[in-house]
């Protein structure tokens, strides 16, 4: 049996067309928390692999913590599991819940998308371009969780190139939204 | 074009006329009354080139507390589990005191619990849990009287709806926001604040066991993860605008049930990254849509 392991690090090396489209099922679960804004992480303890390649979607596409060590009784699970429960300066757990991104774009500048681990929601406008990066097609993420070290890349595609050389002053605003221990905050 | 104006950097600000142009959809607007006494000298924090990030907070109702599930798997390890008991009942004492918290086990079973406010008839719990077979509990965590636990049958698929009704609990409409807690008294409840029932999960946590099925030496221990994991989607779908963390503790793949990853039978070898590179994956070409 322990011939046919594989290591978590030759899984990145399967031709992406077939690792994109399994694990359906779990895919559709992390969408349907991420539509909540619920979070969800991953522990696992095993030697042999615990499947976490069907679900890494739930952590991706929810932004939670995902743990894999070979026992729950060792220092990597405990103290990694113990750091998610840090407070911050104000005694408060340093995370914010249901977090959602949105972005506003000048007229120079169209969305492609965003890297990151996140959810897109439908929204539609005319500041969404027609080429999609990463998690496209919108201008608003639910991010579900944050921490002070999450980061999002965000892509855009400039429209207009003349008026962008003549008026070089395109900018874009980048709303989160989330909820913080004790209080709503923009 | 956009749903509201931005006063920021780049507007364009007329301190004479108290009026200022959001440079997004070009709209002339009036400062806001408790920017009324800005002078050149004293002007707003927004158009201060040093703070490209601004922090607001929002004068809404209470802010909803955060929820904590915890989901354990029962299959693993005797010592594993223990681990896992131990570092739950630590991060209760670091969780906030009004934080909610909830918990579901699963092992060929799912189990919801509803958490007592007293703690007799722990034993209950345990006589209960032996005698189903493929089974998820979740426990209610706020029955007066003795422990409750919620059993699904882990290897049939359901519809949130359909847990939701098992469950006898109603999915919040998300434009409603938080719910009162008036609604949510009217409701078994599964997720209570940490207050109301540390003493008990604590005890139940202690009171834990390993699934007590046989597992026969060529096979796994039937896992249904991924029924577990629908159950506590669908039990937190009642709490849309919460803020929730799922906690999944397992200790190794799924193996019943929808989501299966890999058979029971340990002569069935799980995937490996050969199989996959030659899409052999039994369970995983299953799943795909194509």
């Amino acid at each position: 049996l322990s011939l046919l392991l594989s290591s978590s690090s030759s899984i990145y090396h399967i031709p992406i067309s077939s690792v994109l489209v399994f694990h359906q099922y779990y895919e559709d679960l992390a969408r349907q928390a991420a539509n909540n804004g619920h979070a969800i992480d991953f522990f696992a303890c095993g030697v042999d692999q615990v499947g976490s390649l069907e679900m890494q979607d739930l952590v991706k596409k929810t932004s939670g913590f995902m743990i894999l060590s070979d026992t729950f009784k060792g220092a990597i699970f405990k103290n990694s599991f113990g750091r998610i429960f840090d407070i911050d300066q104000n005694l408060q757990l340093n995370m914010a819940f249901n977090a959602t991104l949105e972005v506003q774009a000048s007229r120079e500048l169209k969305v492609c998308g965003a890297i990151g681990h996140c959810t897109a929601v439908p929204k539609k406008g005319p500041s969404v371009a027609e080429t999609e990066i990463g998690i496209g097609g919108t201008t608003c993420w639910k991010l579900c969780s944050m921490d002070p070290n999450a980061s999002t890349a965000l892509y855009f595609e400039v429209v207009n190139q003349v008026r962008i050389l003549a008026f070089p002053s395109s900018f874009s605003s980048y709303h989160p939204s989330f909820l913080y221990q004790s209080s709503n905050r923009i | 074009m956009f749903s509201f104006p931005l006063l920021f950097l780049l507007s364009s600000i007329d301190l004479a006329a108290k009026l200022w142009i959001c440079p997004f959809c070009l709209q002339r607007n009036n400062f806001p009354p408790f920017y009324s006494e800005m002078t050149p000298n004293s002007l707003p924090a927004e158009i201060i080139p040093n703070f490209t990030t601004l922090e607001y907070q929002l004068p809404r109702a209470p802010c909803p507390p955060p929820i904590f599930l915890f989901v354990v798997d029962t299959c693993m390890d005797e010592d594993e589990l223990q681990s896992v008991k131990e570092t739950l009942i630590l991060s209760l004492s670091l969780l906030p005191q009004d934080a909610m918290v909830g918990l579901i086990t699963f092992g060929p079973t799912v189990s919801v619990v509803h958490l007592p406010f007293s703690f007799r008839s722990i034993l209950f719990f345990l006589l209960a849990n032996m005698h189903h077979l493929h089974q998820i509990h979740i426990y209610e965590l706020a029955f007066p009287h003795c422990p409750k636990s919620y059993v699904f049958n882990g290897s049939k698929e359901l519809s949130s709806k359909q847990i939701q009704g098992l469950l006898g609990i109603t999915a919040a409409n998300p434009a409603a926001g938080a719910r009162s807690t008036q609604q949510q008294h009217s409701q078994p409840r599964f997720i209570v604040p940490r207050s109301e029932c540390e003493q008990t999960l604590e005890n139940i946590l202690e009171e834990l066991q390993r699934d007590p099925h046989p597992v026969k030496t060529d096979r796994r221990p039937l896992r249904s993860t991924g029924v577990a994991l629908a159950v506590s989607i669908s039990l937190l779908e009642a709490y849309v605008g919460y803020g929730a963390r799922l906690m999944l503790f397992t200790g190794g793949p799924c193996t019943s049930g929808p989501g299966q990853v890999v058979g029971d039978e340990l002569k069935e070898p799980i995937r490996s990254h050969t199989d996959l590179h030659k899409d052999h994956a039994k369970h995983v070409k299953k799943a795909t849509k194509v």
